[in-house]
């Protein structure tokens, strides 16, 4: 399980990463954490022929504070995000999902960004993003250009990026007080990819939900607005029954399309999406305000 | 003997440590040697074809290629991988080196590739191009046994390779005569020993000599030595085979591959050292298999609880290969299945089957988990049916320790009769029991289905067979300065045998454990052995070991005697010294022993030259070890989530050596058997493409999956080994399926659900029973 | 062919400058271009911990990395934690409480942990499987490596 040939190019600016992309957009594949490409590439089940490794660009390592959000550079480890107090305090929902993603050895060389671009629709993060509608910069050779999370995730393993665009920041709202959040997920250990999880965000004022954002991985080729139970739970008392009940119109939710695999198969899915929902909608009411 | 205290049945912590610590070991990984060259392994990617053709010319001439070989370029070299435990009448359904004209499973060798580096040698294996005609597979047993079944070779006509029979008392009668006949039919699903290290090869040859080196990843260098030998016509003196630092093996490493064979016979076609180190996508396809059979079982039981007789038939999924120890689990599965239980009447049909999987063979425990799965969900099926507790449905059919010896009317293949020697299985569950505060659980069970909670206990009560032989050999020599050197057959690969060896000798010796130095691992220089498998090392080759070093201080005491001129019996044996009784002063010590018993010296008539023996120990019969291991698991009813709350096990290995290490395998044994219950499955799909080939489909236990185990211990010393001691290796990985199996059984009874596979218990299927359960129509 | 690239990298406190391949593993790079065996492979990619190394005092997977990116970095690998005459605390602490077997996923777990305690001096039991983890073992079941890391933990100073 030795990796194919390649060249290797190591920028050190956006616009020399982007010039490579743009000059072999079939053949480059941009190198950040590595921990989701390596490994297919010593499978070779990915054996690009131009790696970008962008690594050394100090403009993509940064986390923070910016118009009212967090703004996450390509580079940045998840292990620092994780631990940085500004996610932590702006956009805990974040860091929350953070834990869940691999283990602490695969953080410290994986990025937040990384995750984001890859997207495996299994992973933790492309859902925290669609939750929190965080906004993509992806630069290319015709310039910069910013994409909702909502529209940024199109199916398994492929974003609205381009080839010769680099996703260079994922900038977060910062989910402001009265607000509350929490990832839940079922994964077979801990660490594994969620089986299905749960990235669910309440607003709560007055004992009352009056928003609710619900984003679940797992359930289809992307993240998964699960807008039928955030309408339920909207106007409500933020209480378990409350919870209960937006959690069991999950048959409702026309967009989701849950797949077997090797780890569980559909049915189970949709069994334990309200499981979860109900639990992460709880968490996160207790935490608002 | 002193004052001084044993080592043997203490806390001694080991020796093997430091090295392996400072990352200073030396797996075969390793080394390296001038000149070395690097071989990689084109293999099937359909599970049944026919070759028609295979272009290696791109290969070939790829910049960094040194050679490339099909079956064809070594058919006049090389003959079939060995299978030693066939029957006379058992169907040779060898496994070739390379493929030689049709594909049997996915992962099988088809061609080897040799160059520089193992990077260019995969660009090339990826230049190779095979013309296959596909075959209909078969896959399951099911399958395989159909008449109109394709035929994985073709000149047996059957898939059916071998089948056993054990017939014991007057089983029709019983079923006759029973108030209840129990049936039912258990799935033991595919799973897989999965070392940390994979496989490994390095094969050298010597100039001049043609004398070839292979150090392999290996259980059993002797074996191996032995069995390349016969594959490749050398003699066995031309062959040296060392196992050097093993990264853990549990019977997947106690088989002979075709690398062990292509690796020599391309270092002598190139004369250059050549090594293959298997990457861990081969190893999910091409390192052997193990566990997967189906049983269909009935028990004839007496309305107060006696199981009078059991009746089975069997079937194991081979795969697509006899391999090394092939009929083995069909063979300890239908043997032992009875357990500690009496159960007079017995008849078992056990069939070993080839389907186009990888070749299956042994792992941990071998067929002793799954019969301890099957008779145990019976007997907590017969309580439960019975409204019997189950701990006193065990009891009462129990084989007490006065019934020992015990003649069981079973063999088990290569190993010997079934007769168990010792043991008090009573007691045993009986210990378990009040270890897992039995009584207690069951008003914290009743309590907490009150609550709405699925909890439930599981009991496995086993027996097994241990220290098997033929022998295993020991060399013990003293030297001028009185340290001590064991040469042993046994090959450790995780076990800790340089530390119980050296307690063992150092013991009899009355000497420091670090005056012993334990070797081990090289045919060179151990002329011959066995090796590690089977749970007998510490048995058999502790005892060769110790043995040979009472020969040697017998030799010592008789030297002694004639040099200071008493009779022997006014000597004793004190701290490494023959002493005078009374006069300590007048005393020598086995470095100065050692020293006047070289053939530097003259010595008398009768007298042997150095302070040496060589001990053979043979295995007069099979001793067995026995256990009882209890689980307590809580299901999460809305997700299936299993939950191990609690896990204990009383064990009996005889007498224990190194408490420290007994615990750390049975740790181990009991991991492998949580991680094959809820985790681990080799899965194929209906074409036979494996579908779990890495590490993210492949599920290993981690340190969240597996609770904390406590263990107590008893010691029933069997009188088939001087020193009492049976086999700890695998008894961990045989107790735990059955036990946890049993317990969620038991927390799921409330919902009517009944459990006849071993798993694997995902939250997927869990949830499912639970919702078939609940509302049959899902 | 790809053009080597020269790659200067300080490992356990040694400065090397080699020419490698950019496909070549740092993995490999230590193993076999700087003959630091202690590092093993067991899955290369990147879940069983094995080849865990620190890179800039930080656990990572080396085969995850290739060679030439560690350029001016500074790696340790297990062989920099101790020596025969000093065993590293945690070293000591695998060893008093039989956290070994085979000892080849032993090294991965040695990093993570000496890593983790200096990161974590007291840390709590979840703190400790979250590390755990991140690493395979096949012999032990993990009792007692816990048991060791444990034993480490309050073994070391805790700074008042």
């Amino acid at each position: 399980m030795k990796p194919a040939e390649f060249d290797y190019v190591r920028p050190t600016t956006i616009s020399g990463a982007v010039d490579v992309l743009a000059s072999e957009p079939d053949e480059s594949r941009v190198l950040a954490g590595g921990q989701s490409l390596v490994p297919l590439m010593n499978f070779r089940l990915a054996a690009p022929g131009l790696l970008v490794d962008i690594n050394r660009i100090d403009e993509l390592n940064h986390i923070e504070q910016r118009d009212g959000g967090v703004a996450i550079g390509a580079i940045a480890r998840q292990a620092d995000a994780e631990a940085s107090p500004i996610v932590q305090s702006a956009c805990p929902l974040v860091a929350d999902a953070l834990h869940y993603v691999g283990h602490p050895q695969l953080r410290n060389r994986g990025t937040v960004v990384g995750s984001l671009a890859h997207h495996d629709p299994a992973a933790e993060l492309p859902a925290v993003a669609v939750a929190l509608n965080a906004r993509m910069t992806l630069v290319g050779p015709a310039g910069q250009r910013l994409v909702d999370a909502d529209e940024f995730f199109t199916s398994h393993f492929t974003t609205t990026a381009e080839a010769d665009e680099l996703l260079t920041e994922a900038w977060f709202p910062a989910q402001g007080s009265g607000v509350g959040s929490a990832f839940v997920e079922i994964a077979r250990r801990p660490g594994d990819f969620a089986i299905v999880g749960v990235a669910a965000v309440l607003e709560v004022s007055d004992d009352t939900v009056t928003a609710a954002r619900v984003a679940v991985s797992g359930m289809g080729a992307r993240p998964i607005r699960c807008v039928a139970v955030e309408a339920t739970v909207t106007g409500r008392p933020a209480v378990d029954e409350s919870f209960a009940r937006a959690a069991a119109v999950v048959p409702d939710e026309a967009r989701l399309s849950p797949s077997d695999d090797v780890h569980a198969t559909a049915s189970y899915r949709r069994s334990v999406l309200p499981v979860l929902i109900e639990s992460a909608m709880a968490k996160a009411a207790a935490r608002a305000g | 003997m002193t004052a001084r205290p044993k080592y043997v049945g203490g806390a001694v912590k080991r020796r093997e440590d430091k090295r392996l610590l400072l990352g200073r070991g030396t797996y075969v990984a390793d080394i390296q040697l001038n000149g070395m060259v690097h071989m990689a392994v084109l293999r099937s990617p359909l599970a049944h074809a026919r070759i028609n053709s295979i272009d290696i010319s791109a290969a070939r001439q790829h910049p960094g290629v040194l050679d490339v070989v099909t079956f064809d370029d070594i058919r006049d070299l090389v003959g079939p991988l060995p299978c030693i435990d066939l029957f006379p009448d058992s169907k040779q359904a060898l496994h070739t080196v390379l493929a030689d004209s049709k594909v049997r499973y996915v992962g099988e060798p088809v061609a080897a590739v040799v160059a520089d580096d193992p990077y260019t040698a995969e660009d090339a294996v990826d230049l190779i191009d095979v013309d296959y005609s596909p075959l209909d597979p078969v896959v399951d047993l099911g399958s395989a046994l159909r008449d109109d079944a394709p035929v994985l070779y073709e000149e047996f006509g059957t898939n059916v390779a071998n089948t056993i029979h054990h017939e014991v008392g007057d089983v029709d009668a019983a079923f006759a005569a029973a108030d209840r006949v129990f049936s039912e039919r258990f799935d033991i699903h595919r799973y897989g020993a999965i070392p940390m290290e994979t496989r490994g090869v390095i094969a050298a040859a010597e100039v001049g000599t043609g004398r070839v080196t292979l150090w392999s990843s290996t259980q059993f260098p002797h074996l191996a030595r032995q069995f390349l030998a016969g594959v490749v016509s050398l003699p066995e003196s031309h062959i040296r085979v060392i196992a050097p630092d093993v990264g853990g093996g549990f019977g997947a490493k106690c088989e002979f591959y075709s690398e062990e064979v292509l690796a020599p016979v391309l270092t002598m076609r190139l004369g250059r050292p050549v090594k293959w180190i298997e990457d861990r996508r081969e190893h999910m396809l091409s390192t052997t298999q193990a566990r997967e059979q189906t049983h269909d079982v009935e028990a004839a039981v007496n309305a107060d609880g006696t199981v009078t007789g059991v009746r089975v038939t069997s079937y194991t999924n081979n795969g697509a290969a006899m391999f090394t120890l092939a009929t083995t689990p069909a063979s300890i599965f239908s043997a032992m299945l009875r357990g500690p239980y009496r159960i007079p009447n017995y008849r078992a049909e056990s069939h070993s089957v080839l389907t186009n999987k990888t070749p299956l063979a042994v792992y941990r425990g071998a067929g002793h988990p799954q019969a301890a799965f099957v008779m145990e969900r019976m007997m907590d099926i017969i309580a439960f049916n019975l409204g019997m507790d189950r701990g006193e449905l065990r009891l009462r059919n129990m084989l007490t320790s006065d019934e020992l010896p015990s003649d069981r009317g079973t063999e088990i293949v290569l190993a010997g009769k079934v007769e168990y020697d010792s043991g008090d299985y009573p007691r045993c569950l009986q210990m378990g029991l009040d270890l897992i505060g039995y009584h207690e659980f069951l008003d914290e069970q009743a309590a907490a289905r009150h609550d709405g909670r699925y909890v439930g206990l599981g009991i496995c009560c086993y027996v097994e067979e241990t220290a098997i032989g033929p022998y295993e050999s020991a060399i013990v020599r003293v030297d001028s300065s009185g340290k001590v050197t064991v040469l042993t057959g046994s090959s450790p690969h995780g076990q800790g045998h340089v530390t119980t060896f050296s307690q063992l000798v150092a013991d009899e010796f009355d000497i420091d454990l670090e005056d012993v130095t334990v070797l081990h691992g090289d045919t060179d220089l151990i002329p011959d052995g066995v090796g590690t498998f089977a749970s007998r090392s510490a048995a058999i080759g502790g005892a060769a070991a110790r043995l040979a070093a009472g020969r040697v201080r017998q030799k010592a005491m008789d030297l002694a005697a004639h040099l200071l001129e008493v009779s022997p019996s006014d000597l004793e044996w004190r701290e490494g010294t023959a002493q005078v009784i009374g006069d300590p002063s007048h005393a020598m010590t086995l470095g100065e022993l050692a020293q006047a018993a070289t053939a530097w010296n003259q010595l008398p008539e009768g007298f042997e030259f150095n302070l040496e023996a060589t001990h053979r120990h043979q295995a007069p019969g099979i001793a067995f070890a026995n256990a009882t291991h209890i689980a307590i698991v809580e299901v999460h009813p809305r997700t299936g989530q299993v939950t191990i709350l609690r896990y204990g096990v009383v064990h009996d290995c005889g007498r224990v050596i190194n408490p420290i290490i007994v615990d750390g395998q049975v740790h181990g044994g009991v991991a492998q058997g949580i991680g094959g219950t809820l985790l681990e499955e080799f899965a194929y799909d209906e074409t036979g493409q494996p579908l779990t080939t890495s590490f993210l489909d492949y599920l290993l236990p981690t340190a969240s999956d597996i609770p904390h185990i406590e263990t107590a211990h008893l010691e029933s010393p069997t009188p088939l080994n001087p020193y009492g001691f049976k086999g700890a290796g695998e008894g961990g990985a045989v107790g735990s399926p059955g036990a946890i199996v049993n317990a969620l059984a038991d927390a799921l009874a409330p919902l009517g659900v009944t459990l006849t596979s071993d798993g694997p218990y995902t939250p997927a299927r869990v949830l499912g029973l639970i919702q078939q359960a609940s509302d049959p129509a899902t | 062919m790809a053009t080597e690239v020269l790659v200067d990298v300080e490992v356990n406190g040694v400065a090397h400058q080699v020419r490698v391949p950019p496909r070549l593993l740092l993995s490999d790079l230590l193993r076999d271009r700087l003959g630091l065996t202690g590092t093993h492979l067991a899955c290369e990619q990147g879940v069983c911990g094995a080849c865990t190394v620190l890179l800039d005092g930080r656990p990572v997977r080396s085969c995850l990395l290739f060679g030439v990116q560690v350029d001016g970095q500074q790696v340790t690998t297990v062989e920099g934690l101790g020596d025969e005459q000093a065993l590293h605390p945690v070293q000591q602490a695998f060893h008093d409480e039989h956290g070994m077997q085979c000892g080849f996923c032993t090294s991965g777990f040695l990093i993570s942990t000496a890593a983790f305690l200096e990161e974590h001096p007291e840390p709590s039991d979840q703190e400790i499987l979250d590390m755990l983890g991140g690493h395979l073992c096949r012999c032990t079941g993990y009792q007692n490596i816990i048991a060791a890391v444990r034993a480490a933990a309050s073994r070391q100073e805790v700074p008042s």
